[in-house]
């Protein structure tokens, strides 16, 4: 028995530890979220101006324009671009999203080849047997915005060689804290914004066309930039949700197994005071 | 006092600058330019290069920026560009490094057509990087 007690203090022992490493993962899953949120609001307040200004250089781009990054044609190539986490232990974030491109690919007549953003991504997109062209890493801040703009040169490089005639997006569409869902968005050919234009005369240099050309791609790299933020969110608050529940489920784990060992230790001092009092009761008779 | 207007400078990272100003002077691709309070509404393209911001005092900031657009509406100049960085935040040390590494890459991939005109950019921002430095020091 009290090689039990030995065995029960150690699990516990290891459970304590197990906690604080928990703990720790979940403390800084907060903290990576909340710096996240407040790179995503900053991209947000890029994105809606760059969309704006898109609308009103278009509005004016004259009849009959259109540009490379706006061809609809015959969709029988798609490219994927499915982005999810570097790390796993965030429950089922980096299978949710996954799970959602294959759905997608599964719906398409055409033929889907991905790329894939997070190196946990690219893993599980290859044990899903998805045809993987290109690996990114996800989005680092120290980065400082390289990363996504390489990602952007590569979609733009493939789209002008005429490999896909559509790029969806696959990510985690970040809602609150709780809450995130897996959504594929096209991202090119472009579709165009739907805002209000100030009616008012404007003056372009050099002129409206040409002004296209710079936004354009701006307003396509401001949508990856949301997408891939969002995505990191999530993920952030997948793992913050996970490693809450893990840390909770320790407590619970610690609280029954000191239950255990009191049990086991106070069992132990009832058998020695038995064989006490058995040996007086034989010595008095 | 002069009039003085609304000037942003936003990149994907994140806002660079809101402040107020009397005057501000922007490359475009065929030159620079300025604008004062009460500039007809305008949208512009922007080169690589320095983004010099006068205040109503007439202190004045330099921001490294990448390519863009400024958009002028009747109540302030927007800066939309790739990256901005102001002029005493710029790390000398790391723009050299990547001034070397630009022209090391310039070097070894010249004759390869695609990456050239990439590396040449990496060049010339790299070279800005470090000119806005340098005249902010001055």
């Amino acid at each position: 028995m009290p090689e039990n007690l030995r065995n029960l203090r150690r699990k516990r022992e290891i459970v304590g530890e197990i906690q604080q490493i928990t703990r720790a993962m979940k403390l800084v899953s907060a903290a990576k979220l909340k710096r996240t949120l407040t790179w995503r609001d900053a991209t947000q307040a890029y994105f809606s101006e760059v969309e704006a200004a898109l609308a009103l250089v278009l509005a004016n781009a004259g009849p009959g324009f259109t540009h490379p990054l706006l061809i609809e044609r015959p969709v029988e190539r798609i490219g994927l671009l499915l982005v999810a986490g570097d790390k796993g232990l965030c429950g089922a974030f980096n299978a949710n999203v996954v799970g959602a491109a294959r759905e997608f690919i599964g719906r398409q007549r055409a033929r889907v080849q991905t790329m894939t953003v997070g190196t946990r991504t690219a893993e599980m997109a290859r044990r899903a047997r998805l045809s993987v062209t290109r690996e990114f890493p996800a989005i680092n801040e120290r980065q400082r915005g390289a990363d996504v703009q390489e990602m952007a040169r590569h979609l733009f490089g493939v789209w002008q060689a005429g490999s896909y005639d559509a790029v969806h997006i696959c990510h985690a569409q970040f809602i609150s804290r709780m809450r995130n869902t897996p959504v594929v968005e096209r991202v090119l050919p472009t579709r165009l914004p739907q805002v209000m234009i100030d009616p008012r005369p404007v003056i372009f240099e050099p002129d409206a066309a040409r002004l296209v050309d710079a936004i354009l791609p701006q307003y396509v790299i401001a949508r990856l930039f949301q997408a891939l933020l969002s995505s990191a969110a999530s993920e952030h608050s997948a793992r913050l949700m996970a490693m809450s529940a893990a840390t909770d489920n320790a407590q619970e784990m610690l609280t029954q197994l000191t239950r255990q060992i009191n049990r086991a230790r106070q069992a132990q001092v009832t058998r020695e005071l038995l064989d006490v009092v058995s040996g007086a009761d034989a010595l008095q008779v | 006092m002069p009039e003085g207007f609304r000037v942003r400078i936003l990149t994907p990272m994140g806002e660079v600058l809101d402040t107020t100003a009397r005057y501000v002077r922007a490359p475009a691709p065929d030159g620079l330019f300025g604008i004062m309070a009460g500039h007809a509404p305008m949208v512009a393209e922007l080169t690589i290069g320095a983004i010099d911001v006068t205040d109503p005092a007439g202190a004045r900031r330099l921001f490294a920026a990448t390519r863009g657009v400024v958009r002028v509406t009747g109540r302030e100049a927007l800066v939309l560009v790739d990256a901005a960085e102001e002029a005493d935040a710029i790390d000398i040390e790391r723009a050299r490094r990547a001034l070397e590494r630009a022209r090391h890459r310039l070097a070894a991939t010249a004759g390869a057509g695609v990456n050239i005109s990439r590396a040449q950019l990496a060049l010339a921002r790299a070279l800005n990087r470090l000119r806005v430095a340098e005249r902010a020091q001055l």
